[in-house]
């Protein structure tokens, strides 16, 4: 038994051990493996793609006049733009701001007399029915809308009157406003892609593009985070891959993301961020810029009438015609006419005869020799008659769109074009009447007119019914009945 | 030299409760030197910063080095912070499960960095209202660089520490950091595609257990029993890493982290502009 006392001892030892070592061990952990982590070394900052060499381009020189707005809240510093109205003024046009505040609407107005082209970028506030009135007609007359917005300029209004809450107001709406009528919607959202992307998820590339001159040249633009936008009637000039996302919806999908309206006249893009360094110079979006370049500067634009004074392109000669004569009553509303060809830049001169290295302005009578040149271009038919000839009857005055207007009591102010010269006709009943229907012009244009394309009729005294002084002169001389008067119809 | 016995000694019981009982009283004595495995509790119920990573690093670190600690479980609450903060308490996770098991729990969230921490470890599980994931980067872009007359420096980006472009495009490389271990830490368990992962969305538990973003639904208990089965223990003890590591520190402070609003209550944004592995709530559009 002695022989067996020291392992039992022992095993009397290593008992206690051994079930307090079960009672908590079942095992020794032991890992097998090294814990990987990420291999930091290798990630990189991703670089942007090199822009495309640029064509030589042939930069003729303009003198287009582009608008910029800055009187909606637009969410830009002039700054941003550089890339764009940098190129613009390099190729001679002038960029001016539209700015809220000093002649509000009118200003506007005026300003859409003389421009070629309207930026508006990231509007907040609303355009006014009349802005968007003024607008529509500067595009139907040739005028040209650029209209940028971006999902990263949206406007936080503060409630500061209220529990300090906030109102994010995208910049969608106010340029859908302006954009409804020409058939282009932006929506609220962003375009993102988490496949491919340049430097961040919002940062698109756009490899579709539409067979226009305005997408020539391109094969890559980035945008830095833009609206998608629709359009019924117009055409889509680039949109998306299949991998990019809209916010709104977080699927896949194609997205336009700038297109032009029906008439190629209104450009709708939905971001801005492509135009700031150094975004411009990534991929093809200088050339993409450049485009836009032409795009403002080629605008066709006609002007009309109401565009007055800013009809003429060069020094402006006032001539009289035969039978006006340079009277004291024609002097000041002359002097006023050169003071508001003047006032935006247009000289002029007054000088005895037409001729072709300017642009004219004419005064003559109905009965002026000479001008059925300028009238047959208008349809415009003279009465054959002079005033004095057959008081028994009324003269009338032929004008397409307006019919019969007696040659009494109105002037007619038209536009035609010869060549590269323009040429405004003021017309009335005599030189007195010319006098007054000089008066009817202003710096913003004519009052009592009635403007249709080329041509304005404008009252003169009491408007349409009445007739010219020298006209009831004459005809209360040779002692006749006033005949009776049906509106403006004899 | 003469030997003496005492009478009781020569009795045979007496020898045999002597070399029976001795060799056991020794046996007892030996085994109450074998330690009761710890799980050691580490709590990060705080967004990433550098006071809260400290403090957590001194966790892992006396977690690593006491050999009675065989396990950890790391309970968070957290809705990320700074980038380099969560790297470090990420390095260091990974280094601690290197030698020992980490289980991690996440309470209310782990969104952000702090899921950043979580796929560090060995396990997930998540309440199922738990809020896990966010997984992407943030960052406020400087100001465009500007010079002023008072203020100078010797270069144009001394104040801005690079332009704004530089600024967005190196959030990629710390996306990139962030997606792969997503992918090393969850491996094969991930039943999501990466757009999915990286769209920066949170998922409620029981949809990140789908998604593979958590192992397993559950509570701390169920936590602590894993880590304990992973390290092959039984009735372990349960300790706070805290006191431990850090007997005299003093919490913490998320004022110091946090901005303060106008009305003295604390905001979700963090005081200073960096990049961020970080979960705001909601925006903050009340008044400053």
């Amino acid at each position: 038994m002695k022989r067996y006392r020291i392992p039992i001892a022992a095993a009397l030892i290593l008992l206690p051990v051994l079930i307090r070592t079960i009672w908590f061990y079942q095992g020794v952990f032991w890992r097998s493996h090294k814990i990987a982590t990420p291999e930091y070394e290798t990630f990189s900052i991703p670089q942007p793609p090199l822009s495309t060499p640029l064509p030589a381009a042939a930069e003729e020189s303009t003198s287009a006049i582009i608008l910029v707005d800055e009187a909606h809240g637009n969410m830009f510093a002039p700054a941003e733009l550089d890339s764009l109205t940098g190129l613009l003024q390099s190729r001679g046009a002038r960029v001016e701001s539209v700015i809220q505040g000093s002649y509000e609407d009118r200003s506007l107005a005026d300003q859409l007399k003389y421009a070629t082209a309207y930026v508006s970028v990231c509007p907040i506030y609303s355009y006014s029915t009349l802005e968007i009135q003024l607008l529509e007609d500067f595009v139907r007359r040739g005028g040209r809308l650029l209209i940028l917005t971006d999902p990263t300029r949206s406007a936080i209004v503060y409630d500061y009157y209220g529990y300090g809450s906030a109102t994010v107001t995208a910049d969608v709406v106010a340029a859908n406003g302006l954009l409804a009528s020409f058939d282009i919607a932006f929506l609220d959202d962003y375009l993102y892609n988490m496949t491919e992307y340049e430097g961040n998820y919002r940062n698109v590339y756009f490899r579709s593009f539409a067979d226009h001159p305005l997408t020539e040249d391109l094969s890559t633009v980035v945008l830095y985070a833009a609206h998608s936008l629709q359009t019924p009637t117009g055409t889509v000039l680039i949109q998306s891959s299949r991998t990019a996302k809209s916010s709104r919806t977080d699927s896949d999908g194609i997205y336009p993301v700038a297109a032009l309206d029906a008439t190629s006249s209104v450009l709708a893009i939905g971001d801005m961020t492509f135009l700031q360094p150094p975004y411009n110079q990534v991929a093809d979006n200088t050339v993409w810029i450049r485009h836009l370049a032409d795009f403002l500067l080629t605008a066709p634009r006609i002007r009309e009438l109401k565009d007055f004074p800013f009809l003429f392109r060069r020094e402006v000669a006032i001539v009289p015609l035969d039978d006006i004569a340079l009277s004291s009553s024609l002097l000041g509303p002359i002097q006023a006419l050169q003071r508001d060809l003047s006032g935006v830049g247009i000289p002029s001169r007054v000088a005895p005869a037409p001729d072709s290295a300017s642009d004219l302005i004419l005064l003559g009578t109905f009965y002026s020799s000479g001008i059925e040149t300028y009238l047959s271009s208008l349809g415009i038919r003279l009465p054959s008659l002079s005033p004095l000839s057959n008081y028994g009857s009324y003269p009338q005055i032929q004008i397409p769109g307006f019919g019969s207007v007696p040659a009494y009591g109105i002037g007619l102010i038209l536009l035609t074009r010869s060549g590269d010269q323009t040429i405004l006709l003021l017309l009335a009943e005599d030189s007195i009447s010319l006098s007054d229907l000089m008066d009817v012009i202003g710096p913003e244009g004519f009052s009592d007119c009635v403007l249709q394309g080329d041509v304005a009729v404008c009252g003169l005294g009491g408007g349409f019914d009445n007739f010219g002084d020298s006209w009831w002169q004459a005809f209360e001389d040779l002692d006749l009945t006033e005949p009776a008067m049906n509106g403006s119809e004899p | 030299m003469e030997y003496v016995k005492t009478k009781w000694l020569s009795h045979p019981a007496a020898s045999y409760v002597l070399w029976l009982g001795l060799p056991l009283i020794a046996g007892i004595l030996l085994a109450l030197l074998i330690p009761r495995p710890v799980i050691g509790m580490v709590y990060l119920r705080d967004a990433i910063y550098a006071e809260s990573a400290s403090d957590v690093i001194a966790q892992f670190r006396y977690a690593y080095d006491d050999p009675r600690v065989h396990a950890v479980v790391l309970v968070l609450d957290s809705p990320g912070g700074t980038v380099a903060d969560t790297e470090s308490l990420y390095l260091e996770l990974i280094r601690l499960r290197g030698r020992k098991p980490v289980v991690a729990v996440v309470e209310s969230m782990a969104a952000s960095g702090a899921y950043y921490l979580a796929v560090g470890a060995d396990r997930i599980i998540a309440k199922p209202s738990s809020q896990v994931g966010n997984v992407g980067v943030r960052t406020v872009l400087p100001d465009a660089p500007s010079v002023f007359e008072d203020e100078v420096s010797t270069g144009p980006y001394k104040f801005y520490g690079g332009s704004r472009d530089e600024t967005l495009r190196l959030l990629d490389p710390l996306k990139q950091g962030f997606y792969r271990a997503v992918i090393l830490g969850r491996g094969e368990a991930l039943k999501t595609h990466k757009d999915n992962i990286l769209s920066g969305k949170l998922y409620i538990g029981s949809e990140a257990l789908r998604y593979g973003l958590v192992d397993a639904l559950g509570a701390l208990s169920e936590a602590i029993d894993q880590a304990a089965g992973m390290a092959h223990v039984w009735n372990v003890e349960i300790r706070d890493l805290r006191p431990l590591a850090l007997p005299a520190a003093a919490d913490a402070d998320p004022d110091s982290f946090f901005r303060e609003n106008g009305d003295g209550s604390q905001s979700a944004y963090p005081r200073k502009a960096g990049v961020y592995y970080l979960y705001i709530p909601e925006p903050d559009r009340r008044l400053p």
